[in-house]
């Protein structure tokens, strides 16, 4: 049954057309976020994730996004700050090591920007999100850029006396910059 | 003045550097702008004293505080403005915590909020803040009061990548000033202030 489904999926994937995937350059890539701290931004990043994209901006609604961050790749300027972030009151990266974002639909707002429906997995909760992206393509290649913003009391992130916003703020803005080549040319 | 710069550096060139310095210093004086610091809630109390029947020493505390400093070290100016909100005491005795929130001491309930406003500076030659002279509103009523620093300094916080100005500062009060005047003269009238204060600076370096 689930074979037959799944011959059915692929037959369809096929008859349709299946969006091919794009490649990650990750040295023209990153992917940050910033907390306020007593009012006071302070910048943090993920040194290690992985994203699988499949997105033809000609048929965007058959696109695909993955995106896996290996969590204890987190980094402040501070090196204390890195060492607290990890700690199981906050990201507990020791017991989820990885965050997922799953897109589950996507669609064109015109002018090279997208609206990436999807569910964001973060310390073993998730929320189903809207992230906005802009895509910048020059031939195969492309800069997709965006951010959006992660309420880190949705995920437990900052537990017992850190729920409280007063120091630390709920709202975590996540930006990313993502180099791409593979894009389908018109 | 062994310094190997100014060994190989000809005299000319040093005087030229030495008015040059003049000129920068002088330039910075002129363009020297008012800093605004906002205060560090996990580094800003003040703590009071007063002397039982001549004997011990009661203690309390207040804070956070919330409040702001504006300092032009180049000009030797500023301003600090303090909200202390009065409700936040303790001393450790909840019976006694309650009695000081009445109407005839503290008043929480008719005020709030206490405020702590110095616009009169002093700073000594390094730039480091000495004194601050200004006004305390307790009750409603204002009176004088005057906070010299025990010390002042400041750092760039590796945390937040700012800079963060403060230091601990000591003053008193006669409460009966402001018309407290419950138990006189057995809990001494003299109030004596322990303020210690942080100020993150609020725009980027």
């Amino acid at each position: 049954m689930i074979r037959t489904l799944f011959m059915l999926l692929a037959g369809l994937a096929m008859a349709t057309g299946a969006t091919q995937a794009q490649t990650v350059d990750s040295a023209g890539s990153e992917l940050t976020f910033v907390t306020r701290q007593m009012g006071v931004p302070v910048e943090g990043r993920f040194a290690r994730w992985s994203a699988q994209i499949a997105l033809d901006p000609r048929k965007p609604e058959a696109g695909q996004v993955v995106l896996r961050i290996q969590m204890d790749s987190v980094a402040f300027a501070a090196p204390e700050v890195t060492a607290e972030a990890q700690r199981a009151v906050w990201l507990d990266t020791a017991r989820f090591p990885q965050a997922v974002f799953q897109s589950k639909g996507i669609r064109a707002a015109g002018g090279g920007r997208y609206e990436l429906a999807g569910s964001l997995t973060l310390k073993g909760r998730s929320h189903d999100m809207v992230v906005p992206v802009t895509l910048t393509q020059s031939g195969a290649k492309g800069i997709a850029t965006g951010n959006f913003t992660v309420r880190r009391s949705d995920y437990r992130i900052g537990e017992g006396e850190w729920t409280d916003a007063s120091l630390v703020a709920h709202e975590v803005q996540v930006r990313f910059r993502i180099a791409l080549s593979g894009l389908p040319t018109s | 003045m062994a310094h190997p710069l100014f060994n190989r550096t000809p005299r000319g060139h040093l005087q030229a550097l030495a008015c040059g310095l003049l000129l920068g210093a002088l330039a910075g004086v002129a363009q020297a702008e008012p800093v605004l610091y906002r205060f560090d809630p996990t580094h800003t109390f003040v703590h009071f004293e007063l002397l039982h029947f001549g004997t011990s020493t009661i203690r309390g505390r207040s804070g956070p505080l919330s409040g702001e400093a504006t300092l032009d070290r180049a000009a030797r100016q500023g301003r600090v403005q303090v909200v202390i909100d009065t409700a936040q005491i303790s001393t450790g005795v909840a019976v006694l915590d309650a009695r000081l929130k009445e109407g005839d001491m503290l008043a929480v309930q008719s005020h709030p909020r206490a405020y702590l406003v110095a616009e009169r500076l002093e700073f000594d030659d390094a730039g480091r803040v000495k004194a601050l002279r200004g006004e305390l509103t307790l009750r409603g009523v204002s009176v004088g009061l005057t906070l010299t620093a025990l010390r002042f300094n400041c750092y760039t916080s590796p945390l937040l990548g700012r800079e963060v100005c403060g230091g601990d500062f000591e003053g008193q009060f006669n409460r009966s000033a402001v018309g407290i005047t419950h138990s006189l003269p057995f809990v001494s009238d003299t109030v004596r202030l322990l303020v210690q204060v942080e100020a993150i600076r609020d725009d980027a370096p």
